[in-house]
């Protein structure tokens, strides 16, 4: 189920945000944005926490479940230096540990923006792996290999009615460039604006399907 | 000078001699608060000239005046516990002065809006300015206000400047200015109409026909359309206010023929000669149902004359009960006198079926149930986020990058309160506004009840009568469809598949 060749490359497009790749054994997510609520909070704005420990638990059970051998991030796994409270070093300590595999970070644009990384983590501009090139910005997708990012937290936007319409996040296929919908529960979305040979899927229940997409 | 209701409140323009009022003003008060406009000065006289848009608001303004002339005019009814306006309230207060929970509490139920409000309550609002979630649910690392020496005080300077931008109650969309290329500036227009028009897109904007060249950093670059295009009209939200209770009645006693004759009901005869030779004409002692056939199936006409929003309601719920029961999809219109229902079958009702679609029994279960109420309430959090300071306004001009980290949108907000914070009152206050101010739900229970009480006629029309007409005209799907998002998106999907083959 959800089994998809993108570019001859096997993979399962998960229904909760992230993509097994089976040749290589690979899960890859993007966008997490741990530590997003503490940001806010030292901002004075009170936001409850609650995300970061969840989405930390949500991709150990990703891990197990798939039998991946390799955990990989294209980016932003987290949100801001503000963010970096003990809590969440703690919660990513603990994680590091229940995941029991390797962890590729690639860096995003957030994550260049910490003085450094918590502890047993580094990250590399941009990573390959089996054919499959990851990098976080679509932007720096260059050369014929088929290549996985992240960074636009892309959602579609699906009319069904005559005002009405739903916005999912969505897998976006442009070509030879997949790009994942952000991972973490606090995140947003910008809507994509399709270009001719778009193809997105959107989770639905527990399978991941094709929607169509139509300019607006 | 031609403007929008941004001109009704506060702004006095002595030499206006007349307004001129076009398409109903929908309530009494708002009427003789535009008049009053004109002859602004002690002992001079307001005109005020009504252009109806369509025939029934003849009958609109004859109705307003009446009432205006006997002196109904609608009461305006106080906010109850606006928590967000509340929390916002102390902040502002810390930041002038540190002040003592006891006196402040003390002032604070002095005023009308807050006299019953219970010690909880304080204790939360407390809290949501000082650890987040109360007592019990305090937020790691979060502080806005501290308590020193027994007052409270907010005294971090990034804090009180960001404070200082948000102040206020009227939220408003963004703007951005509409610029041609050499820099000049036509005007400035909602961000959330310009962003949805695609470089190339016409807009009429200014009373010109423009090209939409591009869109960046809050400024909109336009050049003249080329000649005989037509392009998208700017509307701005808030256009549609519901008729008020007051005047909704006066117009319901001009249709049972009260009232002195006068030129706008002599005008609009003709059209209500028709509707009584072909039905009757409703009002608002009796309840007029009209029942037609149509290729596509079978149409109910209701006439409660309750105002739209109550009609909405009324709509959702009939057709729920009923669909309940014969299993067809229903699809509703409303306006101000009335609301339709449509279905392929099972429309042909006898008076105690209608008066079971229509009973009190259950109502606050049902409504709940048929309208969506999660996602109004999700929308009305957008408000009350801003006002109690979960949205940050940027500051003036650009917007600085350091806001960027701290930008949310009310929806997602408004899930992660209610995942981890399920008790806040804030959530509480959005549900508990979304029955009162988009459902009306005191208006709504009240018309429920005062129709049980109308007798009432089912009349089988054969053609669209002309109160009938618009409702018809207006089939546009129900504003919010019914369920959730994976099974709003499986029927799409199921329809796709249908289409293709």
């Amino acid at each position: 189920m959800n089994r998809f060749v993108f570019h001859g490359h096997p993979l399962v497009l998960h229904p909760d945000t992230a993509v097994f790749l089976e040749k290589t054994g690979d899960l890859v997510v993007s966008d997490v944005h741990l530590g997003k609520a503490a940001t806010f909070r030292a901002r004075g704005i009170p936001v409850p926490e609650g995300d970061a420990e969840r989405d930390l638990t949500r991709l150990v059970n990703l891990a197990a479940e798939t039998g991946a051998r390799r955990l990989i991030v294209a980016g932003d796994l987290f949100h801001a230096p503000g963010g970096i409270t003990p809590e969440i070093e703690l919660s990513v300590k603990g994680f590091l540990t229940n995941l029991g595999i390797p962890l590729v970070l690639v860096g995003g644009n957030h994550d260049d923006k910490l003085r450094s990384l918590p502890a047993g983590l580094s990250s590399v501009p941009s990573f390959e792996s089996g054919g499959v090139r990851f990098v976080h910005d679509p932007a720096d997708a260059e050369g014929p290999e088929f290549h996985i990012a992240g960074h636009l937290h892309p959602v579609v936007r699906i009319k069904d009615g005559k005002r009405t319409s739903l916005r999912l996040p969505c897998f976006l296929l442009r070509g030879n460039l997949l790009v994942l919908p952000a991972f973490g529960s606090f995140t947003g979305g910008a809507t994509v604006d399709p270009q001719p040979g778009d193809r997105a899927f959107v989770t639905l229940r527990d399978r991941v399907v094709e929607v169509p997409l139509t300019r607006s | 000078m031609v403007a929008t209701s941004s001109l009704d409140l506060g702004v006095d323009f002595s030499p206006v001699e007349q307004v001129i009022q076009v398409g109903s003003p929908k309530g009494i008060a708002r009427l003789l608060q535009r008049a009053g406009r004109s002859g602004h000065q002690p002992g001079k006289p307001s005109r005020i000239l009504g252009v109806p848009t369509h025939a029934v608001e003849l009958v609109e303004f004859a109705g307003a005046r009446d009432a205006a002339e006997a002196g109904n005019i609608e009461a305006r009814v106080p906010l109850m516990k606006p928590l967000d306006v509340l929390v916002q309230h102390l902040v502002t207060c810390a930041i002038g002065e540190p002040f003592r929970a006891a006196d402040m509490v003390r002032e604070i139920r002095s005023s009308h809006a807050y006299r019953d409000l219970t010690d909880a309550e304080w204790e939360w609002a407390l809290g949501f300015i000082t650890n987040g979630g109360g007592a019990l649910a305090s937020y790691p690392r979060y502080r806005k206000a501290r308590v020193e020496d027994g007052r409270h005080v907010v005294d971090d300077k990034r804090l009180i400047q960001q404070h200082r931008f948000s102040i206020g109650t009227i939220t408003s969309d963004p703007a951005v200015s509409v610029r041609y290329a050499n820099g000049r500036t036509l005007g400035t227009v909602e961000e959330s109409f310009v962003s949805k028009l695609k470089p190339g897109s016409l807009l009429v904007f200014g009373g010109r026909h423009l090209v939409l060249v591009r869109l960046h950093q809050r400024v909109a670059t336009v050049k003249p359309a080329p000649k005989g295009k037509k392009g998208h009209v700017a509307i701005w939200g808030g256009s549609k206010m519901p008729l008020s209770s007051e005047l909704a009645h006066a117009v319901a006693l001009r249709l049972c023929g009260d009232g002195k004759p006068c030129a706008e009901m002599k005008a609009v005869a003709p059209i209500l000669a028709i509707q009584r030779k072909w039905s009757r004409v409703p009002d608002d002692r009796t309840l007029l149902i009209e029942h037609a056939r149509s290729r596509e199936g079978e149409h109910l006409f209701v006439y409660p004359l309750a105002g739209r929003l109550v009609h909405e309601g009324l709509a959702a719920l009939m057709a729920f009960r009923i669909s309940r029961v014969s299993n067809e999809s229903i699809q509703t219109t409303q306006n101000d006198y009335g609301f339709s229902l449509t279905a392929r079958r099972g429309l042909f009702l006898g008076e105690e079926e209608i008066r079971s679609a229509l009973s009190g029994e259950h109502l606050l279960d049902d409504l709940v149930e048929c309208m969506n109420t999660a996602e109004l309430a999700r929308r009305q959090f957008r408000e009350i986020a801003r006002v109690s300071g979960l949205i940050l306004n940027p500051p003036p001009g650009r917007p600085a990058r350091s806001m960027r980290e701290v930008q949310s949108s009310a929806s997602l907000l408004y899930e992660v309160l209610h995942r981890y914070d399920p008790e806040n009152l804030l959530l509480h206050q959005s549900r508990r506004e979304i029955l009162e101010r988009q459902l009306e739900l005191t208006r709504l229970s009240k018309a429920v009840n005062d129709l049980a009480t109308r007798p009432l006629h089912f009349v089988e029309t054969e053609h669209l009568t002309p109160m009938a007409f618009p409702l018809w005209a207006d089939r546009l799907s129900a504003l919010l469809p019914a369920g959730d998002a994976a099974s709003r998106l499986e029927s799409m999907l199921a329809e796709l598949n249908h289409a293709a083959g």
